[in-house]
């Protein structure tokens, strides 16, 4: 247990303390850790520098996405027990080493320690990053769980939005050598510790007791799946619901993923026997496009799942993301507005479905360790992205090899997506209340207490 | 704390935190705005 400074003890906030001061410390994490999707910006001048394979300079990036998956599922119980503070101040440190670390590597032409940097030690600071705010922002926004913890995880969306051009842009000031990749990384090092300090200088949890103003808890304990009390992290993995919702996660995930990973050259090979084909530049655009609504759906849709519930959001993210995808099959390349538009509020649902995650999650198992039960489900994530892309390339690559082009690349990868969205439709119209058997037998003041 | 307690705005920490994160969301916003103009007129 962390003491002194980062200790949960010293952030117990003020009854006068501002809430909406939250959202920034969460955001200042989320919006540092979300460069991670912004990595294939140093893919080229690492090949060209250091003499590597396609293949190689990805390493950094897919061992980052594993150490993210296995930090937050195995990290998730010491940021509940240690506090917000404590996590974002591992996240800053190791996020930030990372790029230290990899700025020697390049520094000194030793490839292994750009891997072991950015992708081991930084992949820490994604996972434990990633987690840190959650809970903390779901006990201070008990009226309205989904908006705050979209507004965290919008911000991991938006990470990589604010490092590509920006580290593009270093990348030309600094030069593509060896010198200019390890200053650039060093920047990113320094830069990030000190974007990251406001959460962790500015995190609170909030005092015993504390609720928001007009708000009573009998609101927030008024819907058929809300619980009434707290499971642990470890009895969570012994329910169904917690595989439903690892089910629903996952599918989820993997159909969006499925378009986002090969949206470019989708969208050109769908309309490339047209009377107008898409150029390279306009499919930037909608890649681009693509990217805005995934990170807005992140916000818009879990916020309104504060108000229609979290099992009829993920009905229309789930039934209403497998009918577009029918859409798309059916209007084949006689529409690009139709795909268009389809693929945009299929993103926006994949965004969503991230999003909203957490805020089910503390329906279903309270408030106790949902941190940590948020931590272990993201395995799900790990899963998909592995998933989504293997269906889409495979199955693309083999309809090419058959001969097949346009539309007809992408049928067969478009129905599994429908069929995994209708699968993951059916698991979630499976979750009920948890029994109160697997609640832990102590007064919700008690739970509440534990957290802080 | 209770209803009766009032919240403090704290209007000029909160304007300083909420710009330190927006102003780089914003910068990210623009710049995919400027990409996504290239769908129609690419």
């Amino acid at each position: 247990m962390a003491e002194g400074f980062l200790s949960r003890s010293r952030i117990v906030a003020p009854n006068d303390w501002n809430r909406w001061l939250i959202p920034p410390a969460a955001l200042s994490v989320h919006l540092a850790i979300g460069q991670a999707y912004a990595w294939s910006v140093f893919k080229s001048p690492l090949e060209g520098t250091l003499n590597l394979s396609g293949t190689q300079s990805a390493l950094p990036f897919q061992l980052g996405i594993v150490m993210l998956g296995l930090s937050a599922a195995f990290g998730g119980t010491l940021v509940e027990r240690n506090g917000p503070r404590w996590a974002m101040f591992v996240s800053l440190v190791c996020f930030s080493g990372g790029f230290l670390i990899s700025a020697l590597g390049v520094a000194t032409g030793q490839y292994w320690l750009v891997v072991l940097g950015y992708g081991g030690v930084g992949g820490i600071g994604l996972g434990i990053g990633y987690i840190s705010p959650v809970s903390t922002l779901i006990k201070w926004f008990p009226d309205r769980p989904g908006m705050a913890t979209g507004i965290a995880i919008m911000g991991f969306g938006g990470g990589a939005l604010i490092a590509s051009p920006w580290s593009n842009q270093m990348l030309d000031s600094f030069g593509t050598d060896s010198s200019g990749i390890a200053t650039t990384f060093a920047v990113h090092g320094v830069v990030y510790a000190i974007f990251m300090s406001l959460g962790v200088l500015l995190v609170r949890v909030p005092a015993d007791g504390w609720r928001p103003k007009g708000w009573r808890p009998e609101q927030a304990k008024s819907g058929k799946l809300i619980a009434t009390g707290h499971v642990s992290a470890n009895t969570a993995l012994r329910t169904p619901q917690f595989w439903l919702l690892w089910i629903v996660l996952c599918f989820n995930v993997t159909a969006g993923i499925g378009i986002l990973e090969k949206a470019a050259p989708m969208i050109v090979d769908f309309f490339a026997n047209t009377e107008a084909p898409l150029t390279v530049a306009s499919a930037a655009g909608f890649v681009a496009l693509l990217s805005l609504t995934n990170m807005l759906g992140r916000f818009v849709w879990s916020s309104t799942s504060d108000i229609v519930g979290r099992k009829n959001i993920y009905r229309l993210y789930l039934g209403g993301g497998a009918l577009l995808y029918l859409g798309i099959v059916l209007s084949g390349d006689s529409s690009k507005v139709v795909f268009i538009l389809a693929a945009l509020v299929i993103l926006s649902f994949y965004g969503a479905g991230f999003a909203t995650i957490p805020a089910y999650l503390r329906d279903l198992f309270g408030t106790y360790q949902v941190g940590a039960i948020h931590g272990r489900l993201l395995t799900a994530w790990s899963t998909a992205g592995i998933l989504g892309p293997l269906i889409v390339n495979a199955v693309a690559d083999s309809q090419a090899a058959a001969g097949k082009s346009g539309p007809a690349l992408y049928t067969v990868s478009l129905y599994i997506m429908i069929g995994l969205l209708v699968v993951g439709f059916a698991a979630n119209e499976f979750v009920r209340p948890v029994n109160p058997k697997h609640h832990e037998r102590f007064a919700d003041s008690e739970a509440e207490g534990a957290n802080r | 704390m209770n209803d009766s307690v009032r919240t403090r705005p704290r209007a000029g920490l909160l304007t300083f935190v909420w710009l330190w994160v927006g102003i780089p969301f914003g910068y990210g916003v623009y710049q995919l705005a400027t990409q996504v103009v290239q769908l129609f007129t690419g």
